[in-house]
């Protein structure tokens, strides 16, 4: 668990830090096309009012040439090729402007073309206007100059004056009404000309032919003028500029999600980094419990191997020392009772034959006194019963050595609790009151005798810790599952405890704390030899002044190697 | 008003002096005429003069210059390596061929008369048609054109690209090297570098009145009062604007008067089909015109005198009395200017 949130930890600020470095990388590289497009559409639109403006004044006579009004095309196609190269850029946008590129481009030509016509005409215009006078004198000198029909020119005169005011009227204001007496008044006067002479009529065509064509490129020029106003460029430009400030705005959008984008990433990068800081303190505190957990693991099982080293070795030296005793004990033995039933043969024969004795021998001098012979009756007595001792001394010993009677079989440990306190019930029950707290545990497979030996001994043992309370004391029994396939067993005190100095040395052979003769410092040994061959643990926890638990852990079976080690044992 | 600067009207006024009535009437007429439509003409006299003199230099890449100037003499830009772009634009001949139609290639004739290539960038559009909009199409259009080099990129690039100093040469000017556009680019360099600037006509546009003679002031003047210079204007004389050949009468009537009308007379009717341009042509410049004949698009006029008396006819709608052409040519040739300070006329002396 802790293992897989350490990766999913890992990956979580790898995928950040790619992403947070993407997005910078994203916005560190601004995209500079919109407000390049707008700059060159404000130059477009600059250049396009400005080249209005100057074709315009064309009609004002105000451009000494063409120059001005023929440079912005160039212009405006450079502008056009940057704007489109730009919107080029991304074929994402390019779909965007294409339309209104294409609606500018329609526009821009019509324009381009309407301006070209706009010059040929006011240049021809220009012309013809320029002509008009002098086709007009020379015609006027034609007909001066035709001597023999002075009467005949006024009426020409007249409607030649005429007609160059009504065309430089309509110069100035174009209207049809005027254009209809212009016409009628141009073939009055080609008629009347043609009447005079030919010479005259060829000035008159002349010249009315160049009115005709101021006539025609003012008509045209006007509704070219029209034309022009009509030509949305400037619209195809704002429309233009509108797309690019959606791009603008499109982008600043997009940055201002990438800003947001950033920030929450580094946000959740904060996290992420706190909780691997979590995570790793956690893992941490864990190997130092580890570690803490390991090194008592290894202190308890040191001194439990040096605890079965100690009862091994004794196990050895007791065997030896049993066997080397047992024989000089057992004729030693055989002779005190050889001498106690002779003694008692004696006595016997003396009662018999006092009154013969008595006389035979001389009171004092031969034989010995009764109260001698009684005397040594009791010295037999006493040694047979240190005899005695020793024996009882040497037969514990051999059961340490030898752990013999051991058979497994199914028992119920409640029942075996039940019977060791009943057996202690002598010793227990002026000092203290037993109380009873049972788990309900399974029946386990264990030596019923030895497990009943060991009870006893702790009962013992917690009834003398308690003997000397002033108050009476408590001595609880408790068992417990300990796992499924364990149980645990407590026999609990409230007596004088254990002193810490003390408590490692408790299951050693041979120590013991009572005094000399009270005890043989074996009890605690063969309890733990014979719990450590059935597979479990005994345990002792102590507070001097509170009380004394023991804690036995059993599995419910002895493993095989339990068995064979209890087999062996008891070979 | 009443002081008319202009002489033409002095003239007129002058010449109608006998009765008085047509008198009367005439001097009220032609001051109306005058304030109705040369009265801007008349802000417009104030102004500067019609035709501006040409820059002396521009600001060119001179590296490119000398690489499009190689490329210019370079044979290997046409098919069987038969034309260079110099071989119709010869420079120490006005910038073009002197024919009336260009030679064509491998058989083919071209269609048109050479332009001269001198000051060409100064126009507004190429070609006698005006249908290439930059110097850039224009060179795109000659290397495909079969009558022109006739030939493509990659054929270009197969043979240049063996040539180690000029692909160094590209290399060295242009990041992306030797490509169809960059040689395009170092061509048009060059052209813009073909400008012919202090004609002496320029000289008394800058302000030295000894630069022209009397009669081609004179011719100057007439230039201007016939209305040659309502189209033949700006810094070019010409070059700005299109314009109908053909203003009084029918259009194309010039082309009829010499005999069958081809394609090419229709100008930029080829490149549009609108009906109305038909016969339009781009007004040629009149810069170095006295070394560029003969004159039109089909070559058609052979001289100077007859080219001035067709526009006379056909654009202004009058004749022009033979004194009056000589001194407009006479002004005309004031235009031929110098290449790399030495006037192009002396060239052809050589």
């Amino acid at each position: 668990m802790i293992v897989r949130s350490r990766i999913v930890c890992s990956v979580l600020v790898a995928v950040l830090l790619t992403a947070l470095a993407s997005l910078l990388a994203m916005l560190r590289a601004p995209d500079t096309r919109p407000s390049e497009l707008l700059a060159s559409l404000a130059e477009m639109k600059q250049i396009d009012a400005l080249w209005s403006a100057d074709v315009l004044s064309l009609e004002l006579g105000l451009n000494p040439n063409y120059d001005s009004v023929a440079a912005p095309v160039g212009k405006l196609a450079d502008r056009y090729r940057t704007i489109e190269s730009l919107a080029a850029g991304d074929p994402a946008e390019t779909g965007d402007l294409s339309a209104s590129l294409a609606a500018y481009r329609s526009a821009m030509d019509d324009k381009i073309r309407i301006v070209e016509r706009i010059k040929a005409q006011y240049s021809i215009i220009s012309n013809s206007s320029r002509l008009l006078p002098i086709a007009a004198a020379d015609l006027f000198a034609e007909l001066e100059g035709g001597a023999d029909r002075p009467t005949s020119n006024p009426p020409i005169a007249d409607l030649l004056t005429r007609i160059v005011i009504d065309v430089a009227s309509y110069i100035v204001t174009p209207g049809e009404q005027l254009r209809q007496v212009i016409d009628n008044q141009m073939a009055a006067l080609r008629e009347a000309a043609g009447r005079t002479s030919p010479e005259a009529a060829a000035k008159a065509d002349t010249l009315l032919a160049h009115m005709a064509v101021i006539l025609r490129q003012k008509q045209l020029g006007t509704k070219l003028i029209v034309d022009l106003t009509a030509v949305p460029t400037g619209q195809a430009i704002d429309r233009l500029q509108r797309d690019a400030q959606a791009l603008e705005a499109d982008q600043n959008r997009y940055r201002s999600l990438l800003r947001d984008l950033m920030l929450v990433c580094c946000f959740m990068l904060v996290l992420a980094t706190a909780w691997a800081a979590y995570l790793l303190r956690r893992h941490y505190r864990q190997l130092n419990q580890d570690k803490s957990a390991l090194q008592q693991a290894n202190q308890d099982v040191q001194s439990q191997l040096i605890q079965s080293s100690k009862l091994s070795a004794m196990g050895q030296m007791v065997a030896g020392i049993t066997h080397e005793i047992n024989t000089p004990l057992a004729y030693v033995k055989a002779v005190f009772c050889l001498i106690r039933d002779q003694m008692a043969e004696m006595q016997v024969g003396r009662t018999a034959a006092s009154g013969i004795i008595a006389e035979l021998r001389p009171a004092g001098a031969d034989g010995l006194p009764d109260d001698q012979i009684g005397e040594l009756n009791m010295l037999i007595d006493e040694g047979l019963h240190g005899l005695e001792e020793i024996t009882n001394l040497i037969i514990t010993m051999k059961n340490f050595s030898r752990l013999d009677k051991g058979r497994l079989e199914y028992i119920d440990i409640e029942e075996a609790l039940d019977g060791a306190a009943l057996i202690a019930r002598s010793e227990v029950k002026y000092i203290a009151d037993t109380v009873k707290d049972y788990g309900k545990i399974p029946k386990i497979h264990a030596s019923a005798t030895q497990l009943k030996q060991v009870f006893l001994n702790l009962i013992n043992n917690a009834a003398h810790a308690m003997a000397d309370q002033p108050s009476r004391g408590k001595l609880t029994l408790r068992t417990r599952a300990e796992s499924e396939d364990s149980i645990r067993i407590e026999i609990e005190d409230s007596g004088t405890g254990i002193p810490a100095d003390v408590l490692p040395r408790i299951f050693d052979p041979f120590f013991t704390t009572k005094d000399v003769g009270k005890g043989t410092g074996m009890g605690l040994s063969i309890c733990y030899r014979i719990i450590q061959t059935h597979g479990g643990t005994i345990s002792a926890k102590s507070q001097p002044g509170v009380g004394t638990t023991f804690t036995i852990i059993l599995p419910h079976r002895a493993k095989a190697d339990a068995e064979h080690r209890l087999e062996q044992a008891a070979a | 008003m009443k002081h008319d600067p202009d002489p033409q009207h002095c003239r007129v006024t002058g010449q109608a002096s006998a009765p008085t009535v047509g008198r009367q009437l005439l001097i009220a007429a032609v001051p109306a005429l005058a304030l109705a439509f040369l009265g801007p003409a008349l802000v417009a006299a104030q102004t500067p003069e019609p035709i501006a003199p040409i820059p002396f230099q521009l600001e060119l890449d001179q590296h490119k210059v000398e690489l499009g100037e190689a490329l210019f003499h370079d044979v290997r830009l046409s098919k069987d390596n038969e034309n260079a772009c110099s071989s119709c634009h010869d420079l120490d001949n006005g910038g073009d061929d002197g024919l009336a139609k260009s030679k064509g290639l491998g058989g083919k004739a071209g269609k048109r008369n050479t332009l001269t290539i001198f000051n060409s960038t100064l126009n507004f559009r190429m070609m006698w048609d005006g249908r290439f909009a930059s110097s850039e199409q224009q060179v795109e259009a000659a290397i495909h054109d079969p009558a022109v080099m006739g030939t493509t990129w990659p054929a270009i690039l197969d043979k240049l690209a063996q040539d180690q100093a000029l692909t160094q040469a590209f290399a060295g000017l242009y990041p992306q090297g030797m490509q169809p556009q960059t040689i395009t680019d170092a061509l048009v360099v060059y052209e813009r570098s073909l400008i012919t600037p202090n004609a002496r006509f320029d000289k008394f546009l800058r302000g030295d009145k000894t630069a022209l003679g009397p009669d081609e002031l004179e011719g100057y003047r007439l230039f201007k009062t016939y209305g040659c210079a309502s189209c033949h204007q700006g810094v070019n004389v010409g070059g700005n604007m299109f314009q109908v050949f053909g203003v009084l009468g029918m259009p194309g009537d010039y082309f009829r008067s010499h005999g069958p009308v081809t394609d090419p007379d229709f100008g930029l009717y080829n490149t549009t089909k609108v009906e109305e341009d038909k016969f339009v042509f781009r007004v040629p410049s009149l810069r170095n015109v006295a070394l560029t004949a003969p004159y039109f698009n089909d070559g058609s006029a052979a001289t100077l005198t007859e080219a001035v008396d067709a526009m006379a006819k056909y654009q202004l709608g009058r004749q022009i009395p033979p004194r009056d052409n000589a001194l407009i040519v006479a002004f005309l040739r004031t235009l031929t200017g110098e290449y790399k300070g030495r006037p192009l006329d002396a060239r052809v002396s050589q």
